[in-house]
């Protein structure tokens, strides 16, 4: 008795003692708003110490699944619901069954961190999707402002009397042409009718069912009245008033006020089929995880529990307006009474439930939001939209699962064996007379090629091992499989029309380019007034990131962006639905940004090899009396070859691989049609974490590039 | 008449260039709440420049910019050097492996930077240089497109005066410092502006590899903007023209150096 009384003292003094350091990292909480509620936390619990960073949205699980791949992750970070099976069943976080036990009853929206009764994750900021209504518009439109739709018949109704009075005026917004907001504000529908996407026990496919086809039946109803755009151009126009209805999420809240704080407006429920029925929507929400390796699970856990609490969670819905609190009696609080909206939010809140928390979720949803885009935007019938989509869905489905793991030493110790063998490989058939180079030579190239070696060279072929192989990053699932990552994705449809579309996409840019960036490059050095300011000015779109220029462009070419505003003005048609969400044009948007934001750059290299054309050449042409175009094609090309050569091998390579633009402005959509090769890996390597898939397409986009540049050589020497 | 069609034809094309860039600047400058029934004016009817303080004032941006600034500094220099060596050597020179070398250099063009993400922060874990400047600056002292650019550059260049300056008995070093380097002037430039272009607007590094506050470079910085169902259009806008500015100034600064580059070329056979 008296060892075990020494024992605790022991315990005691030593976790008291040791100062505990817990990295948290999460996306909801602004630095400002952070740094009081530590302090507040550190108070009450002096010896830890919280150091929280904020992620961004854009890449901010890219970078918790590579931190977590490399042993490095936080003790305690945030991931949104859809990640929630993927995580929970990987085996990276902390089962908290046990100490959750108390709070089960009094949170939602656990299911997303649960496992076969087992609990992962802890829900913190939740939200739902909900009915908002124009009352200004509802006036005008002879309807009740105080009425909302309450079944499917008084939204028609109430859509097709809002689009009749004014043609920029719209009754309904659809969600279409996007990875997750179609199917969101869709399946709330497909519940309220009775309808699913997956059977009660997961097994099969549930989708192609009667409820479901009356749904999209009720979609298409709703089709000439509404606009079909992006979600964020839908809350955009809602806020400018000439939407009537849309089915949105609480996030509107704060932008209206921005926006347009005079907008009167109101929320309701999701409309149902019959009256007699409840109205259920879709719910998901941010979890706060523990990362099962964290040396201090105890103070991780009291960590999200302090997040969690009453006070901390009020706060935040509070102050964001965006989310609600995941604690029942918190969404009771008298500040939801108050406020009608937040009140409405909260009343849709208790009936909301997550999607299914399987781990194919992530894909399926994608493939569930191109369902929407294929009956609203290409106009497919609803049996057959309905049919492809559930097959699709069953391939998710029964896809198999891989065994054995793997750790990153031991892949390491992989990588440098095969390193060592193409080394002794080649040391032994080299030919033995040529001298090994002098040792100024070698003073030259250690330098680079040193550093090369260990940044440029391990991560190549650390990918060339993991292609070879089923890798699952999360779990660390591995076995050798030899070339079946290359066989699986050369026989897949999917990668098919990624490389169709990678190529159209080249094939347009490339050429365009060229031309645009050397014509100009050779007009400024034929020399005109204000050289400089053309230089700049041509070079100016390459200064800003293409993020953030893709962002812009978003705009640009969006329902009512500059683009469209141009065309009207010149009383020129302009495509309907609009570029980004229309899947004819969508890539060709693309396309000319990128011949936009590139062409700059290209003419800089050229004006630079220009600089090195002998002048006399150009004298000499003209004593002889060649005018421009002449000397352009008599001299200016031919001395430009190796750099005509050199840009176009590089543009290829660069086009081959384009990626940001598509992620930022239509990740892929609409129905697939900017998907492009780095895309599609990225999507196998990020959302569906099979990290060997993701290589192995890697190296086949490296042989086509090879093929590519090879052929480009080939072709443009032999023409000198 | 010529003159002026050709003048035409480039100020056209100078609309075209610049025009985006005018919706970025004169949207850096509208009021917040004015932004939706303003984005399509051409000329702000309300303008402010308090989106600029917003953003200087939301963190420690200061510190964000002094960050890119050094990291992108460091990486230009490094790149300018490293890569003539290499360069000069691949093309003056025969050494074992280089065309081994080579080959490699091309194929790590051609790997997509999200494939070499996972092995790169691993290679930084072992190193302990996660949250450090090592790992923003040291694996692109080594960037590949400029080793290629300057073999495409050097071969064109005459062999000439090189063979002159080692019968005078210069060293190695001294060739291609005092005699190459003056006449790679040009392509030089191209490297200087595409590498602290390529580090200034860097963000998926940066943003994998770095972890507190104090780290940050401006792109990882400005990516807090973008929420996850928005953009903050107009505090995007302004930190973007913020950002824009270091660039133009080394433009400006390189530009001249490509010009200078012409008397270097009458050296040209």
């Amino acid at each position: 008795m008296k060892h075990l009384l020494f024992f605790f003292f022991f315990v005691g003094i030593h976790s008291w003692a040791q100062a505990v350091d817990l990295h948290v990292w999460q996306f909801s909480i602004d630095e400002e708003q952070a740094r009081p509620l530590v302090a507040q936390f550190e108070k009450k619990y002096p010896h830890i110490k919280i150091h929280m960073q904020q992620l961004s949205w854009d890449f901010g699980n890219d970078k918790i699944i590579t931190s977590l791949i490399s042993g490095n992750a936080p003790d305690v970070f945030e991931i949104g619901s859809t990640w929630g099976p993927h995580f929970s069943q990987s085996g990276v976080l902390k089962e908290i069954t046990e100490e959750t036990q108390p709070y089960r009853d009094h949170y939602l929206m656990w299911e997303p961190v649960t496992v076969q009764s087992k609990i992962y994750g802890f829900p913190w900021l939740v939200g739902t999707r909900f009915l908002f209504y124009n009352k200004t518009l509802f006036q005008k439109a002879g309807l009740d402002p105080n009425h909302p739709p309450k079944t499917w018949a008084e939204l028609v109704t109430a859509a097709q009397k809002i689009k009749a009075l004014a043609p920029d005026t719209y009754g309904y917004g659809i969600a279409v042409a996007e990875e997750f907001a179609p199917w969101q504000t869709f399946i709330p529908y497909l519940w309220n009718s009775g309808g699913d996407v997956l059977s009660k026990d997961w097994k099969t496919i549930a989708l192609n069912s009667q409820a479901a086809r009356q749904t999209l039946a009720f979609y298409q109803t709703l089709k000439p009245t509404a606009l079909l755009n992006r979600q964020e151009q839908i809350d955009q126009l809602f806020a400018a008033g000439k939407v009537g209805m849309m089915l949105s999420g609480a996030w509107n809240f704060k932008s209206i006020q921005k926006t347009n704080s005079k907008l009167e407006y109101a929320v309701s429920t999701v409309p149902v089929p019959q009256l007699s029925q409840s109205s259920t929507s879709f719910g998901g929400g941010e979890m706060l995880v523990i990362l099962n390796k964290t040396k201090y699970p105890k103070e991780a856990f009291e960590f999200v529990r302090f997040l969690t609490s009453y006070d901390v969670e009020l706060l935040l819905s509070r102050t964001q307006r965006n989310v609600l609190p995941s604690l029942k009696t918190a969404l009771k609080d008298p500040f939801f009474r108050q406020d009608s909206k937040m009140k409405g939010f909260a009343e849709q809140m208790l009936t909301a439930k997550a999607p299914p928390a399987h781990v194919g979720w992530i894909k399926m949803e994608k493939v569930l939001s191109s369902l929407i885009d294929r009956v609203m935007l290409q106009n497919e019938s609803i049996p057959q939209a309905l049919e492809a989509t559930s097959l699709e869905l069953s391939h998710i489905l029964n896809q198999v699962q891989s065994k054995g793991t793997i750790s990153d030493q031991s892949l390491t110790v992989w990588i440098l064996a095969l390193l060592f063998v193409l080394v002794g490989g080649l040391w032994f058939l080299r030919d033995r007379k040529k001298p090994l180079g002098e040792a100024s030579t070698w003073i030259l190239v250690l330098p680079w090629v040193g550093l090369f070696f260990v940044f440029s060279l391990y991560p190549l072929l650390y990918s060339l091992v993991i292609s070879f192989s089923e890798y699952n990053v999360l779990t660390s699932h591995f076995s050798f499989t030899g070339f079946l990552n290359y066989f699986l994705i050369l026989k897949d449809p999917e990668f098919l029309k990624a490389v169709g579309h990678t190529l159209f996409f080249a094939a347009g840019t490339v050429p365009f380019t060229l031309v645009i960036s050397l014509g100009l490059a050779a007009l400024i050095h034929q020399g005109v007034p204000w050289k400089s300011l053309f230089q700049a000015g041509f070079f100016l779109p390459v200064v800003t990131s293409i993020i953030v220029i893709a962002t812009l462009f978003t705009f640009f070419y969006s329902e009512n962006g500059f683009l469209n505003f141009i065309l009207t003005t010149l009383g020129l048609p302009k495509p309907n639905p609009a570029w980004l969400i229309n899947h004819h044009w969508a890539l060709v948007s693309i396309m000319a940004m990128a011949v936009w934001s590139s062409s700059g750059y290209y003419l800089i290299l050229f004006l630079a090899a220009l600089q090195s054309v002998p002048s006399s050449l150009y004298e000499a042409s003209r004593l002889d009396g060649a005018n421009g175009f002449q000397q352009f094609f008599k001299i200016t090309l031919p001395q430009l070859k190796p750099m005509i050569l050199f840009v176009v091998v590089i543009n290829t390579i660069n086009s081959l691989q384009v990626f940001p633009e598509i992620f930022t402005m239509t990740k892929g959509g609409p129905a697939r049609s900017t998907t492009t090769i780095v895309y599609y890996l990225y999507e196998k390597g990020f959302s569906e974490f099979q990290m060997g898939s993701a290589s192995a397409v890697a190296y086949l986009l490296a042989i086509l590039m090879c093929i590519f540049a090879y052929v480009q050589m080939k072709v443009l020497r032999e023409k000198s | 008449m010529k003159k002026l069609f050709l003048f035409g034809i480039l100020f056209c094309g100078l609309l075209v260039s610049l025009f985006p860039l005018y919706l970025m600047f004169t949207t850096s400058l509208k009021p917040e709440g004015s932004l939706l029934t303003s984005m399509n004016e051409l000329w702000p009817k309300q303008w402010t420049l308090k989106n600029y303080w917003d953003v200087w004032m939301s963190g420690p941006f200061g510190r964000y910019f002094l960050n890119s600034l050094g990291v992108a500094f460091v990486i230009t220099v490094g790149n300018v050097f490293l890569a003539l060596m290499v360069a000069y050597a691949f093309v003056r020179r025969t050494f074992v492996g280089k065309k081994l070398f080579f080959g490699t250099i091309l194929l790590t063009m051609m790997m997509p930077a999200q494939i070499v993400m996972v092995p790169t922060f691993i290679v930084m874990k072992h190193f302990g240089w996660l949250n450090t400047y090592w790992a923003l600056v040291v694996p692109s002292l080594v960037l590949p497109f400029n080793v290629f650019l300057l073999i495409q550059y050097l071969k064109s260049l005459p062999i000439s005066l090189e063979e002159a300056a080692r019968l005078d008995g210069a060293s190695p070093f001294q060739i291609l410092f005092k005699i190459v380097m003056p006449l790679t002037k040009p392509a030089l430039a191209v490297v200087g502006i595409n590498t602290f272009l390529g580090a200034w607007n860097t963000f998926l590094y940066p943003f994998l590899l770095t972890n507190t506050t104090e780290m940050r470079t401006l792109p990882v910085g400005l990516a807090l903007y973008k929420g996850v169902h928005g953009v903050d259009w107009v505090h995007l806008m302004a930190g973007s023209c913020l950002a824009a500015g270091p660039v133009i100034l080394v433009f400006l600064v390189f530009q001249k150096l490509i010009i200078a580059g012409l008397t270097a070329g009458a050296v040209k056979e």
